[in-house]
């Protein structure tokens, strides 16, 4: 039975926590969103994309739908169309019985812009997909709102992530680009078929850790902390708050973690 | 027989530190983030027969005032009584699961104050070792009620207590912080051996209650909730409990 969770802190530097995550009750989804700071009230945003992300059908094939969504409620707040400006990233089962049978934990995960998607395997191993964007300039699901945003965007030279993967030595780095409006939409996936009991999604602020003596900390380091996520309820702010007891790192960008465990079966 | 919670008793299981055992609610079953572990040790030596329904009358009212506390749902008390022995009355349960303490505590003999303090303690670090594998932050609060001198422990030592103190504290530091407060009830005649056997065992604090009124008691258990409070609240935001002043009681 899986279980979802999601927890995000605001950073050193902020001063307001533009991520936000959402957990489904059911277990079976996890949803979490990084507002852009240079845009105005993104908090907003991103809570309303993780509201409207959390209970829709198939999340991971509705980027559309979600930003449409959600900017329609935006609308209604007669809030700037620019507060859509977020990441997004969001992980869901597969229900499907066969695929379970066959393959044990079957999930997909959505980035739609940048940040880190990691998985626990039951012997331990993991695998960690990253996430960056050219310039820090993430393809925005709102871009599909407002054709002369994304015209901008794709002839700013921007689009380009870079996917660098860890722990699946099939797994080469890869960069693409996505400035399309059919590239955006889809954003990048990753299936998960093994023997998982963790995958957890992150905004990028775990790149901004620093430590006690104010050095940087290596992101791969937060990462696997992070995956040392045990069960019962609160676990993802659990492991936050012990891994910040043991290390004493803070983070100078908010902090975002959501996802499912599969620890109980 | 006292009802206690049915959902927290299924969840309570036997652990182990050293040679001592306890249970507790089992870290999956806990429904907060943090704990704040409470550790009542009280005396029922025969010499506390005269007074041993006010005790319990003073359990009930701590565990009382620690409901009303903003942070009560991460309070987990234990309940330890020593007489020719230490007897666990109710192990590591959250706060809302305890009803009343009356009748509950029977007098004996002997007073094993050494033992019922490394059992206490023992309990209290093996629970954070269980809670800090699970990822749960811990502090905890200890008061020992006692009127009496060691008279039954061998061949547990106060120094036993010592080196568990500074193990606990200095060197596996499972528990983010430890308060220890050591309280003396119509010990006229042995205030001394206590306020030694306080500072041989390295316990933080001493009060000295005199001679045992209802009063006095329902004083102390203001106190006592206050400082558990003031620690529950410290562990919420990452910081160290300010040691609560007795003489702000009356006591």
């Amino acid at each position: 039975m899986p279980r979802a969770d999601a927890y995000f802190e605001r950073g050193r530097q902020h001063a307001v926590c533009q991520d936000y995550g959402f957990a489904s009750p059911d277990g079976d989804r996890a949803v979490l969103a990084d507002g852009c700071s240079s845009s105005p009230d993104t908090d907003i945003g991103a809570r309303l994309l993780c509201r409207v992300a959390g209970p829709i059908a198939n999340p991971t094939r509705a980027g559309r739908r979600i930003v449409q969504r959600a900017d329609g409620i935006r609308e209604a707040m007669l809030l700037d169309p620019r507060s859509m400006d977020a990441t997004l990233l969001c992980v869901e089962v597969d229900p499907s019985e066969e695929a379970q049978e066959k393959f044990g934990t079957v999930a997909t995960a959505v980035v739609w812009g940048d940040g880190a998607v990691a998985a626990r395997r039951r012997d331990g191993s993991v695998i960690v997909y990253e996430l960056s964007c050219k310039d820090s300039a993430p393809p925005y699901l709102s871009y599909l709102l407002d054709s002369g945003r994304l015209l901008r965007y794709a002839q700013s030279g921007w689009g380009e992530i870079l996917s660098k993967c860890w722990g699946d030595p099939s797994a080469d780095e890869v960069t693409f680009t996505h400035s399309t409006s059919q590239d955006i939409e889809k954003g990048v996936r990753i299936r998960f078929e093994s023997d998982f009991d963790a995958i957890l999604l992150f905004t990028d602020g775990y790149r901004t850790g620093v430590d006690a003596r104010g050095k940087v900390v290596d992101p791969t380091e937060v990462i696997t902390e992070m995956l040392r996520v045990q069960q019962g309820p609160h676990a993802l702010r659990r492991r936050f708050r012990m891994m910040q007891r043991d290390r004493g790192w803070v983070f100078e960008d908010d902090f975002g973690v959501a996802g499912l465990t599969f620890l109980d079966t | 027989m006292t009802t206690t919670d049915s959902k927290s008793l299924a969840a309570s299981q036997t652990l182990q530190y050293g040679n001592f055992k306890f249970t507790a609610v089992a870290p999956d079953a806990i429904e907060t983030d943090m704990v704040t572990q409470v550790l009542i040790v009280v005396d029922v030596s025969d010499s506390v027969r005269g007074f041993v329904r006010d005790l319990e009358k003073c359990i009930d009212k701590i565990i009382e005032a620690c409901k009303l506390s903003p942070n009560h749902d991460q309070l987990h008390i234990r309940v330890l009584a020593f007489s020719d022995d230490v007897m666990e009355i109710t192990g590591f349960l959250p706060i809302a699961s305890h009803t009343t303490f009356e009748n509950r505590l029977q007098t004996y003999n002997m007073t094993a104050l050494v033992k019922a303090t490394l059992d206490g303690l023992s309990s209290i670090q093996g629970y954070a070792q269980a809670l800090k594998k699970s990822d749960y932050l811990s502090n905890a609060v200890m008061v020992i009620i006692t009127d009496g001198v060691d008279n039954r422990s061998q061949p547990h030592k106060v120094e036993d207590i010592r080196d568990l103190v500074v193990k606990m504290i200095e060197r596996e530091r499972a528990v983010d912080h430890l308060q220890t407060i050591l309280v003396a009830v119509n010990a006229a005649d042995c205030v001394d051996y206590l306020k030694k056997f306080r500072e041989d065992a390295k316990i933080d604090q001493f009060i000295n209650l005199g001679d045992v009124t209802p009063r006095k008691l329902a004083k102390l258990a203001a106190f006592v909730s206050t400082s558990v409070s003031s620690s529950s609240k410290a562990l919420n935001i990452g910081a160290i409990p300010a040691q609560t002043n007795p003489q702000s009681f009356g006591i």
